[in-house]
Formats: C-alpha cells, sequence, structure tokens
C-alpha cells in the first residue's frame, strides 16, 4: 500500500511541475490552444530544436519522462456510480437531456478535489475505425470542456479515445449502437 | 507521379491499338484481348520445389494483371526447366518479340525458389510492360481475435506475403490495433496500439519485430504515416492542443507543424500524395466526414469529396486516390483524381458489397482491402483498372479472427 502511495505523490509532484509551465489562457474556449498546451509531462525540454514558446512543441515519446497519462500514476476508482453520456450517431454534440450526467462527474471532482478523471469517448461500430479515434476524441473532449465551465483544474482531465474499439453492448443493433456512442467519465486517484 | 501515370496509359495505349482517350487511368479500359499472351508451356517443372517455382510464377504473373496466362502460343513466352525436390536448378528464359533473357539461379530450399519466382515474375512485367510488379510485396493487416471481458477488442498485426504466404505475427500487444501503414522502404511499419493502456503511436520493425514508441501526447496520438518522398516526415493526427488535427512531424528535430485549425471538428486518416507535396485526410468540418487537400507547405486547403455520408480511408497513390465512401449503401471503394475532383469518382466495388480500407499496391493498379461478409471481415484484392480482374481473396482468412485493416508494402 505504501509504495503507489508514494508513487502517486511524486507523480502529483511531478505533474504540477509539468503545469507550472502552463501557458495562461482563459480557457473557455472550446479547444482552446494556449490553457491546453504545455501541459503535458513528456515533453523533452533537452531535445535538439526545443522552444517553451512553440505551441507547436509537444510531448514525444521518451521512456524516462512516460507520458503523463494517468492509468499510468494513479489508481481508478472503480465504484464510482457515474453514468455514460449518450451521443447520437456521427455527432458530438453534447444532447441537452444527457447533460446532468456531465453535472455528476464535474460534481465528482468537485466533491473529491483529490481525485483525477479521464473522459473516454467512444462509437459504434460503425463507420471508419481511424475516423471514429478522432470522432471519439472530439466527443470526449467537448464532454471535458463542459466540466472545465466548472472551474475545474484542466490538470485533473484528461481525454481518452477508444474509437469503436471497446463497446459497451457487443451487439449490432440500433439500441447496442446507442448505448455504444458514449463517454464514460473515469475517476482516478 | 505523371510519369507513372504515363507508362499506365502507354501501356494500355500500345496494347489497345489507337482506342486510347487523352484522360487519366480512371477512363483506361484494360481487356482481357489487349492484354500480352504469356505462356508457361515451355516450362518442364520436376520435383516438389520445382512444381511449386513453377505455381508460384504463374499464380504471380496471372495475378500481375498484364498477361493472358495460356499453354499455347503466345507473345511472351517462359520456356527451360526447374527441377528439385529441396534445392531448386532454374534454368529458364524469357522471350517477347525481337528480346529475350534468360534466368539461371539456384535455390537452396523450396522456400528460396518461392522467391526467387517472385523475383522473376517482377522482372518479366518490368521487362515486358515497364511497370513495376507486385510479386514481391507484403501486407499487414490486423487480426482480430476476440474481445475482453470489459468489451475491449483483441488485435494483433500480422504480415504476410502477397499471395498469402508466409503468414507471421508482427505485435504481441492483444490490444486495439488501427492503421498500419508501411515505410517506402518496407522495413517498418507504423501504427496505433492501445498496447500501453491509450492509444499511442509505435513503429516496428519487420525484421526483428522490435517496437518503438514513436508519439505519445496527451489525448489522442494516432494516423502516423511517413512522407513516400522523405522517410524523416510523419504525418500525425494529435489532440494535445485540444481536439483532433493534423501535423507533420519532423523526426530528427521533433518538431511539429500544424496543418489544420479546426476547433469544432475531428481529422483523421493522413494520406501523403507521391511526391510528398500535399496530404489528402479527413475532417468532419462540414458536418460529416469528407476528404482535403492540403498542400504541406502553403497549407492551402480544398475539398475534394462533395457528395455521400461519409468519404473516408484514403490513399494516394500514382494514379489517384482511393477512399472508402457511403452514398446510402455499405462501403465501397471508389477512386477519385485529386485534380478533377467529385465528377471524376469511379466505383470499384459494387452498390451492395461491404469493402473498406483501401490501400495501393506499388503498381499503383491493384487495391487491397478489407471486405465484410455477414459477420466476416477478410483480406480481398481490387483490380482498379477499367474492366480489370474480378475481385479476389489472396488467401483463405479463415474464420476465427477478423482480417482488417490491411496495408499493400510500397
Amino acid at each position: 500500500m505504501r509504495i503507489p502511495l508514494c508513487l502517486s505523490i511524486v507523480a502529483a509532484g511531478l505533474f504540477l511541475a509539468g503545469c507550472a509551465t502552463k501557458t495562461p489562457g482563459d480557457g473557455t474556449a472550446y479547444g482552446d490552444d494556449a490553457s491546453l498546451a504545455g501541459g503535458d509531462l513528456s515533453v523533452d525540454p533537452n531535445a535538439a530544436g526545443y522552444d517553451p514558446n512553440d505551441p507547436n512543441v509537444g510531448a514525444f515519446a521518451d521512456p524516462a519522462a512516460g507520458t503523463g497519462n494517468f492509468e499510468d500514476r494513479y489508481a481508478r476508482v472503480s465504484d464510482a456510480g457515474l453514468e455514460p453520456l449518450l451521443f447520437t450517431f456521427d455527432s458530438y454534440t453534447l444532447p441537452p437531456d444527457e447533460l446532468a450526467k456531465a453535472d455528476a462527474a464535474a460534481q465528482y471532482l468537485l466533491n473529491n478535489p483529490q481525485h483525477v478523471m479521464i473522459i473516454e469517448g467512444h462509437c459504434d461500430e460503425r463507420g471508419s475505425n481511424e475516423y471514429n479515434l478522432s470522432l471519439s476524441e472530439q466527443r470526449a473532449g467537448g464532454v471535458r470542456d463542459y466540466i472545465l465551465a466548472y472551474g475545474i483544474d484542466p490538470a485533473r482531465l484528461q481525454t481518452r479515445a477508444f474509437g469503436e474499439e471497446k463497446p459497451a453492448d457487443p451487439g449490432h443493433t440500433e439500441e447496442a449502437y446507442r448505448l455504444n456512442r458514449r463517454a464514460e467519465f473515469v475517476p482516478y486517484k | 507521379m505523371m510519369k507513372g501515370m504515363r507508362r499506365f496509359l502507354g501501356l494500355i495505349a500500345s496494347l489497345a491499338a489507337g482506342t486510347l482517350l487523352a484522360t487519366p487511368v480512371i477512363d483506361v479500359t484494360v481487356e482481357g484481348v489487349a492484354r500480352q499472351s504469356l505462356t508457361l508451356g515451355g516450362v518442364t517443372a520436376t520435383g516438389g520445389a520445382g512444381r511449386t517455382f513453377a505455381a508460384t510464377l504463374r499464380n504471380d504473373l496471372a495475378r500481375s494483371g498484364w498477361y493472358r496466362v495460356t499453354d499455347g502460343s503466345a507473345q511472351v513466352r517462359v520456356t527451360g526447366s526447374v527441377a528439385g525436390e529441396g534445392p531448386v536448378a532454374e534454368n529458364l528464359a524469357v522471350a517477347w518479340p525481337g528480346k529475350r533473357f534468360a534466368w539461371a539461379r539456384q535455390a537452396g530450399s523450396a522456400e528460396q525458389g518461392r522467391r526467387h519466382a517472385h523475383e522473376l515474375a517482377d522482372a518479366i512485367v518490368r521487362e515486358t510492360t515497364g511497370e513495376r510488379g507486385i510479386a514481391q510485396s507484403r501486407f499487414v493487416m490486423v487480426a482480430k481475435t476476440g474481445t475482453r471481458r470489459d468489451g475491449q477488442a483483441i488485435e494483433d498485426l500480422y504480415l504476410c506475403d502477397y499471395d498469402g504466404h508466409n503468414l507471421t505475427r508482427l505485435t504481441n500487444d492483444g490490444a486495439p490495433i488501427v492503421g498500419p501503414r508501411w515505410s517506402q522502404d518496407g522495413r517498418s511499419v507504423y501504427f496505433t496500439s492501445y498496447r500501453d493502456g491509450y492509444p499511442a503511436v509505435y513503429v516496428a520493425d519487420t525484421a526483428t519485430k522490435a517496437v518503438r514508441k514513436l508519439a505519445a501526447f496527451r489525448g489522442l496520438s494516432t494516423g502516423a504515416t511517413p512522407s513516400p518522398a522523405d522517410p524523416t516526415k510523419v504525418a500525425l493526427i494529435l489532440s494535445h492542443q485540444g481536439n483532433p488535427e493534423l501535423y507533420v512531424m519532423d523526426v530528427p528535430s521533433k518538431r511539429l507543424t500544424r496543418l489544420t485549425e479546426t476547433k469544432l471538428a475531428a481529422e483523421a486518416s493522413p494520406a501523403w500524395s507521391p511526391d510528398g507535396k500535399r496530404i489528402c485526410y479527413v475532417s468532419d468540418r462540414s458536418g460529416s466526414p469528407q476528404l482535403y487537400v492540403v498542400d504541406v507547405a502553403t497549407k492551402a486547403t480544398r475539398r475534394l469529396t462533395l457528395k455521400g455520408g461519409e468519404n473516408v480511408q484514403p490513399d494516394w497513390g500514382p494514379n489517384g486516390i482511393v477512399f472508402a465512401t457511403k452514398r446510402g449503401c455499405p462501403y465501397r471503394i471508389a477512386l477519385i483524381d485529386p485534380d478533377k475532383g467529385e465528377a471524376s469518382i469511379r466505383f470499384l466495388t459494387p452498390v451492395n458489397d461491404q469493402y473498406e480500407s483501401p490501400s495501393w499496391a506499388p503498381d499503383g493498379r491493384h487495391v487491397v482491402t478489407s471486405r465484410t461478409q455477414g459477420r466476416q471481415a477478410s483480406i480481398w484484392v481490387l483490380d482498379a483498372a477499367e474492366r480489370g480482374d474480378a475481385p479476389y481473396k489472396p488467401f483463405s482468412s479463415g474464420a476465427g479472427a477478423q482480417w482488417l485493416n490491411p496495408a499493400w508494402s510500397k
């Protein structure tokens, strides 16, 4: 029990160090670049051509730096009881009657200030799987931005695109597709 | 690009004796009667390995699409002997009007003999047509073998020769894998895997099977496609600046150039032009996924497809862009001239069949796809030449796996 705890403290410290270089932004626009760039841990400042002021400098695979992804740093909270938010076909617009589920996820983060959250985006099996990857990322990003409007620290939210690779219902019916077009809220601590 | 297209046209012109229209390949006709006739009737094959050699050569020449293979008299004549039970003594000659070349080789094993047959087939195609052969090319594809209890797909990459031989497993991920693409030299495969639990871009060495992580940005990292003109430039789809956008990475300096800026839209599936100057990609900025073309140097962008609910999975070859399109039916494979746009579209598959994930062969004529019949997805090869060969299944991909996302080596 002690070892994971120590790791998570180190991880949190690293994460804050990573965020210290974050460019201030108003964080309100959808996909606002300035609010999101620069927060990643695996930016390699020793890489040739690294310019911390260049928004194009991103995170490259560096085994020593790690990815900064929550899966690598925190333990998954399995019983949070947050329901998936369902989307309509080929759309990343948040349906008004589904917003309560995003509100509940935001409330969870407000109630558990030490927790972080991955928002998983998913698609149904129709459509090319490459496009579905991007579509599911876009879905997760829309939900993220909705939750950020609660004043949640952007560093506590990550998106994860799953495309059509992890359906909630393995069936091939309209009902299965409806359940598979979703964003899932997965807290970590 | 133009050079390849002219060669393609030139050959058809010489065969079709003046029926050629001065238009791109999508209007070109390849008819059975116009092909060169080729005979293997003068080849004596003895021993198991000798017969394997002869059968491999025959299959390669038939699959090339450039010949009508017969055992009678023909324009192109292959004669001589291939003999051996293990080692193969190859003593052949290839003759066609006014020209000939000899093929004298010794193979140490039946498998080496098979590779020699592929080499000879490509040599015959090159010498008699001026075209690049496909007999030494390979496929990489995704095999979905099951699902985990939490619903996540269990997938790995497999390699095989273009005729289905030497099927071998490339990865040991057991996790979703998307979009394998070859490096131009055929030594590496770029792909997106969830092997670490999240989507990241990896490169596999096809000889050693060693895998290294290329990019794992926050959010989505996918779509890695090396430029055919410059292996240090890799197109990527990344979302670390907010939402999925198209980038080009200069690998040595690790610098990114962002080519799209669409906060309310998702980009996917980059495909380089053969000269490495433009990229075709998918964007849903219009409300549905459509094909766009961006000039890498100027970032000038235009929409390529105008009709259809979905136009996705482009691959750009010397004779145009192949892609999957959904126009009220299952996905069909279509071909579009990048300079002429929607009006030039020609469908390569029928209305009610489901084909996806097209990838050009190195000859710029054949296309490998994944075809779904019932609930079984298998690898199928198309001939993009008008009135070319019927689609065929290069190997009997059995049940027990779904065969997806094939890519043909360049």
